[in-house]
């Protein structure tokens, strides 16, 4: 038998804890709530000084391992490297936003981009951009072709292009597809991955 | 064209060299410790080699320095007991650890913030401060700190094929490399050691096992009349080395092969020898391994693991249908991509499958090498050998979709930019095995991995007679 004293004492306890746990679900419902409605944390491309352009980006969607077209207004300099930069950072900003169809980290940035001819674009992504991304054979081949897809379309005098990652060469994007190569930027190259 | 491809690459190069900054090939010093195996940069000063005594020492614990004019002061705190302090100056041979005056036997050097010590003082050097037994190999620039050392035995297998299986007291993974007769196992990072340098095996087809080091690494080399492959196992404990059978070795052993209805005389002597087919060999890559997992397919489960397991059931499956399998892993080891494509070639199988995971998209994806097709010849450039096989690994590709489709598993024929799958010089392709629905736990379910393994076991024999003629 216990005391009454203690059986009040029991029973503020538990109408605490079920005070604080319905308090608590109530809070993780707001969390989500304001997540939902807060604007993306990133804007589309880095702002420039330049003229508005409408690019066409070539965004990769994991599920059926297709390439899809989609078209963006960004804001491009005048200087070939720098707009082959912005079009790039276009395309990561569209991966990595909510319910992207192929995410990338959301540190991933193209560093800089460099033409030592007029047909190379030697692309220099930060560290993020490798160590975040997703690892599979066409999971990483898709990011490839997005890359050789929107710069065949945008900026046809580029023919190829080849990828370091923080400044140096790597063997593998994410444990499989090839880094160490030039990669061309031609449609036939890629065409196993654009929508049939 | 070509002159553009050479100065686009120039080019490449030239933006790496400046961006990554130099690759040339150093003196080293590799320190053998319990706790693990570090390289040292090692220059020449005088005709002597030296090396910073604060890197080697922060291996061991914390390390500061001060100069002051030509005295330089180290003060070492280790993972137990007071801190050390240590007293040098530059150009001589006389210095202070601790209360103990110790002689160097050449001049300490400072070089900018770093204080240069000759390697041969190390022996002397080091135990002051870490309080441990040191032995260097002075001449291979090999320092054994404590008890660290690897040792190794050996077991020759007169079974056929031959093989000699040897047995290392600690895991190890060296880098491999073949060449005619030859088999060399590169060690970098183990203390590896040996009573011996050179050990005469006795056999018809295994003539010596060589040990030699230098240049902070260790060598085994394994010498042969037949082409040799490596494989893992134990958890990298085990190495096997197997002799492959070749035409010439095959001839100069001929089995007695006997004419219906010919009678046994001393005729049947002049009969030239029926040609020995050789084995029907699938080699098996299972992607990844030892610290490389691979894609997270869950938190839970690397793709490494699931790979392994794919192949392993795979290999049972092959076995039962007759089919002679080489696993190039079967452990948790490590291969890099060139040890992979040496094993595989060195084989000569009739077919090479990679085995990939992912967690996202969905069926199973093949794929052949992202190149162009090339006429076989005597010489096949190593990065792209596989385009002389490449027909023959699209037919084998397009088989495996037939039997996955007609056991209503979706899949999707591709062609990717993957290595160690280009330097195949055999038929090969890479399967990437995806979620069912979407479910990454499944890949590893052998329910799941089952009609799979049966599809690719069903094409394989479809398609031998393919593989037999392209040998």
């Amino acid at each position: 038998m216990i005391s009454r004293a203690l059986f009040i004492t029991m029973l503020f306890l538990l109408i605490g804890v079920v005070a604080l746990g319905i308090y608590g679900l109530h809070l993780k419902h707001q969390m989500e709530l304001s997540a939902e409605l807060a604007p993306e944390a990133k804007p589309v491309a880095a702002p420039v000084n330049g003229s508005t352009a409408i690019i066409a980006l070539f965004v990769p969607e994991d599920g059926s391992g297709v390439l899809v077209r989609r078209d963006v207004s960004v804001e491009v300099p005048s200087g070939q490297s720098g707009r082959v930069r912005e079009i790039l950072r276009a395309l990561v900003s569209t991966c990595q936003a909510k319910n992207s169809t192929h995410p990338l980290s959301s540190d991933a940035d193209i560093r800089e981009v460099f033409l030592p001819s007029p047909n190379l674009a030697v692309i220099n992504t930060n560290a993020a951009f490798a160590d975040g991304h997703r690892s599979g054979i066409l999971v990483e081949e898709l990011t490839l072709a997005a890359i050789a897809r929107t710069l065949a379309v945008n900026m046809p005098d580029i023919k190829q292009f080849k990828l370091l990652i923080d400044g140096k060469e790597r063997e593998t994007l994410a444990g499989h597809v090839d880094l160490l190569e030039i990669y061309p930027t031609d449609q036939q190259t890629w065409a196993q991955l654009l929508p049939r | 064209m070509k002159t553009a491809v050479h100065f686009t690459r120039g080019y490449v190069f030239l933006l790496i060299f400046f961006l990554g900054g130099s690759l040339a090939q150093e003196k080293k010093l590799t320190v053998y410790s319990p706790q693990g195996s570090a390289v040292y940069a090692v220059v020449d000063r005088n005709g002597t080699e030296y090396l910073a005594l604060q890197d080697i020492l922060s291996q061991f614990g914390n390390v500061s320095t001060k100069q002051s004019g030509s005295t330089f002061s180290i003060r070492f705190t280790g993972r137990s007991g007071p801190p050390i302090d240590a007293t040098f100056a530059q150009n001589r041979t006389s210095g202070s650890i601790g209360k103990r005056r110790v002689e160097l036997p050449s001049p300490f050097l400072l070089s900018g913030d770093r204080g240069l010590v000759p390697v041969a003082s190390l022996p002397q050097l080091l135990p002051g401060f870490t309080g441990t037994t040191v032995s260097l190999h002075q001449l291979a620039r090999r320092l054994f700190v404590a008890s660290a050392s690897t040792n190794y035995g050996f077991d020759l297998q007169r079974t056929a094929p031959p093989r000699l299986v040897l047995h290392f007291s600690t895991p190890v993974n060296p880098s491999v490399a073949t060449e005619p007769g030859r088999l060399r196992m590169t060690f970098s990072r183990e203390p590896l050691i040996a009573t011996s340098k050179s050990t005469n095996l006795g056999d018809n087809t295994f003539s010596t096992l060589t040990y030699n080091e230098w240049n902070g690494t260790a060598e085994l080399s394994v010498s042969a009349n037949a082409p040799l492959l490596a494989s893992f196992g134990d958890g990298g404990k085990t190495i096997t080395i197997t002799a492959q059978a070749t035409p010439q070795s095959l001839a100069a052993t001929p089995k007695q092969n006997q004419v219906p209805g010919a009678s046994a005389t001393p005729n049947t002597a002049a009969v030239p020898p029926l040609p020995q087919p050789p084995h029907f060999t699938i080699v098996l890559d299972p992607a990844h391994g030892g610290e490389d997992r691979g894609a997270a397919l869950t938190p839970t489960l690397p793709e490494k693991d699931v790979v392994l397991a794919f192949a392993r059931r795979l290999r049972t499956a092959l076995q039962n249908q007759g089919i002679d399998v080489i696993l190039l892993r079967d452990s948790d080891v490590a291969l890099s991509a060139d040890q992979r494509a040496i094993a595989a070639n060195a084989a000569r199988p009739a077919l090479i499958l990679s085995i990939h995971a992912t967690s996202s998209g969905s069926g199973v994806h093949l794929f052949t090498a992202m190149l162009s097709p090339a006429p076989r010849t005597a010489f096949l450039p190593w990065d792209t050998a596989q385009a002389a096989f490449l027909n023959d690994s699209s037919a084998i590709a397009a088989a495996v979709s037939k039997q996955l489709n007609s056991r209503d598993i979706e899949d999707e024929s591709l062609s990717a930019p993957l290595q160690p799958l280009s330097s195949f010089a055999r038929p090969a392709i890479a399967i990437e095995l995806t979620p069912l629905n979407g479910k990454a736990d499944s890949l590893g379910l052998p329910s799941y991995q089952q009609p799979i393994i049966t599809s690719i076991t069903a094409a394989i024999t479809d398609m031998r007679p393919l593989l037999e003629q392209s040998r």
